[in-house]
């Protein structure tokens, strides 16, 4: 599989000495919906930017389809859509204004094709932006990003503010058309029920590092859950160990003993341990 | 382009009628008030002051009424209007987008943010310096009636706060206030800070000119009926042809300056003749323009480099 998105040894410092990334290594392959999951402040609003050129690294490399966005942030750009964290529309332009703004400055944008999308949803394009919920603003951003026929499509958090019903429609329409333009998506997201259904790829970020980088299958076919007080199975090797929802401690381990994980619990696991992957495996005396 | 430019206009809709229609306000009112004082009759009077007849005071006294209570005030308001263009047409063109954060949209899209910048700017900048030009003629027109007799044109009554100046103005104090913003990234700090810079610069220009054209003042005699010139000193002329300014003079005859009637040596003025002002403003007009230029290209390097906010 070809490699969209890179990065090499990245990190982003603010400041002296607060690392928003770190020696983040990463691959997204083309035609892939990958999650970008992980707590705030993990990097992953600074990942995304630094992809379209808002943040410049301050160690490593990153590339998407081999342009460097920092030495050529507009062949970047031209390769990209975005959609940013919150909605960002001008509030005193109309829906179609948007339309016409991003075509007036983006060549090959497809007008009708951001149109479509809008139809399809009943978004009136004649309504001004500050006239539409957040979730029709939600999706105005994602018509943009849709319209500029991007190979690839990078989304912050998109569906943060949004109801379930709002979340449900935006994936739907992001998945239809990343799936029939045969498009690239990087979705960073905290509602990790959603972004399994629509999903193909999970990255999950912790501390500007990289703790996991998977399929959404194996994600799920790879760990089990066992009570974090019992000795574990023979052979587990424990990830990270939390409190479920009924309030008992469990610990998540790759294995084939113990019940199947969710996909939240995958996240939350690998989360608890906090760092890059460096499991501690279940000793015999323990298991014992 | 068109698109663009008409979009660019329409984010800045509220500013642009506010303005134009403040602007409109000023040009009518200079103009009716300009006929006003031309209607009185005054002008016959104030040309020749041997003919100064009874008549004729009762003509000036209206017309200095009218010129206080009426000219005045229009005056006020047009040399306000560069500031008000700057601040408010100047600041928001990026400082509003970055506090909103659109131009996390608008630069996720335009793969140039130069010919973003441009498309936002020069259409607002076109604007500011057209209307600012026309209420800089209408103060001209306004000018001309309350100096009857004086050629507007070759004098320098109302220097600064009439004619292509006042666009000029306009033109530096809204690329200040929008270099600024992209800077500061806030439309009112952007605001209150242009409005402080905005005054203190201009004044700093006009000094540093009028520093600059003192060098090229000549001396008259002050007889009263220097008009159209710009005044820059005043002195006596001592019988050996020396000129001395009121503290050198006290030093030099302390007795003159204690006499009633005041010192009694020939006074002399150091002006620059009103011929000299095409000139002069075309100067004042090609250094500010240039500050403005620095500014605006500034600017479009800042927004070229800087986050989004």
């Amino acid at each position: 599989m070809t490699v969209v998105l890179e990065t090499i040894g990245l990190g982003k410092r603010y400041g002296l000495r607060r690392w928003a990334l770190r020696d983040l290594d990463l691959t997204v392959e083309e035609g892939s919906i990958t999650a970008l999951v992980g707590p705030n402040g993990s990097g992953k609003s600074t990942l995304l930017k630094a992809w379209v050129g808002f943040e410049r690294p301050t160690a490593g490399k990153l590339r998407i389809r081999g342009v460097d966005p920092v030495r050529n942030r507009g062949a970047a750009i031209a390769l990209t859509g975005y959609v940013p964290q919150a909605p960002s529309l001008y509030r005193e332009l109309s829906v179609d204004d948007h339309i016409a703004f991003a075509a007036g400055h983006r060549p090959g944008f497809d007008r009708q094709l951001a149109r479509g999308y809008l139809d399809d949803l009943s978004i009136p394009l004649d309504s001004r932006a500050d006239e539409l919920s957040g979730g029709q603003q939600a999706q105005v951003g994602l018509a943009l990003a849709l319209g500029t026929r991007a190979p690839v499509l990078l989304l912050d958090e998109p569906l943060a503010s949004l109801d379930p019903l709002a979340r449900r429609e935006f994936l739907q329409v992001l998945v239809e058309a990343v799936r029939a333009v045969g498009a690239t998506a990087l979705l960073s997201s905290h509602v990790i029920t959603d972004i399994e259904q629509a999903c193909d790829s999970l990255i999950v970020l912790g501390g500007g590092r990289s703790l996991l980088a998977v399929s959404i299958a194996e994600a799920i076919a790879g760990h089990r859950v066992v009570a974090a007080n019992e000795p574990h199975p023979i052979g587990a090797v424990v990830v990270g160990t939390f409190p479920a929802a009924t309030g008992e401690r469990v610990a998540l381990v790759r294995g084939s003993a113990g019940r199947p994980a969710t996909l939240e619990e995958v996240v939350i696991g690998h989360l608890a341990a906090g760092r890059p992957e460096r499991p501690q495996r279940a000793s015999r005396k323990a298991a014992a | 382009m068109v698109e663009s430019i008409r979009l660019t206009f329409r984010l800045h809709r509220f500013e642009l009628l506010i303005l134009a229609g403040f602007t409109a306000l000023v040009v009518v009112a200079a103009l009716v008030v300009a006929g006003r004082l031309d209607g009185l009759g005054y002008g016959p009077c104030a040309q020749v002051m041997e003919t100064y007849t009874r008549s004729c005071e009762v003509l000036a006294q209206r017309f200095y009424a009218m010129d206080s209570r009426e000219a005045t005030p229009v005056l006020t308001l047009a040399a306000m209007l560069p500031y008000a263009f700057g601040l408010f047409l100047g600041a928001p063109i990026v400082a509003r987008e970055i506090e909103r954060g659109t131009t996390r949209l608008a630069w996720s899209i335009a793969p140039s943010r130069l010919r973003w910048y441009i498309l936002r700017t020069a259409p607002i900048v076109v604007v500011v310096v057209l209307l600012a030009f026309v209420a800089g003629m209408a103060a001209d027109r306004l000018f001309a009636a309350r100096s009857p007799g004086v050629d507007i044109s070759n004098a320098f009554d109302g220097y600064g706060y009439r004619g292509g100046l006042l666009a000029v103005q306009a033109l530096v104090i809204t690329a200040g206030a929008l270099g600024l913003g992209t800077v500061v990234g806030r439309l009112l700090p952007t605001i209150i800070i242009a409005l402080v810079l905005g005054i203190l610069g201009i004044d700093l220009v006009g000094k540093l000119h009028e520093q600059y054209t003192r060098r090229e003042a000549i001396i008259v005699a002050d007889d009263g009926e220097i008009r159209g010139a710009r005044y820059i000193d005043q002195f006596f002329e001592l019988p050996d042809g020396r000129l001395v300014g009121w503290n050198e003079l006290a030093e030099i005859d302390p007795a003159a300056m204690e006499s009633e009637m005041g010192p009694q040596y020939p006074m002399v003025a150091l002006v620059v003749p009103g011929e000299r002002y095409r000139e002069v403003e075309a100067r004042e007009a090609i250094v500010l323009t240039g500050i403005a230029a620095v500014m605006l290209i500034g600017a479009g390097v800042i927004v070229r480099r800087r986050r989004p906010g």
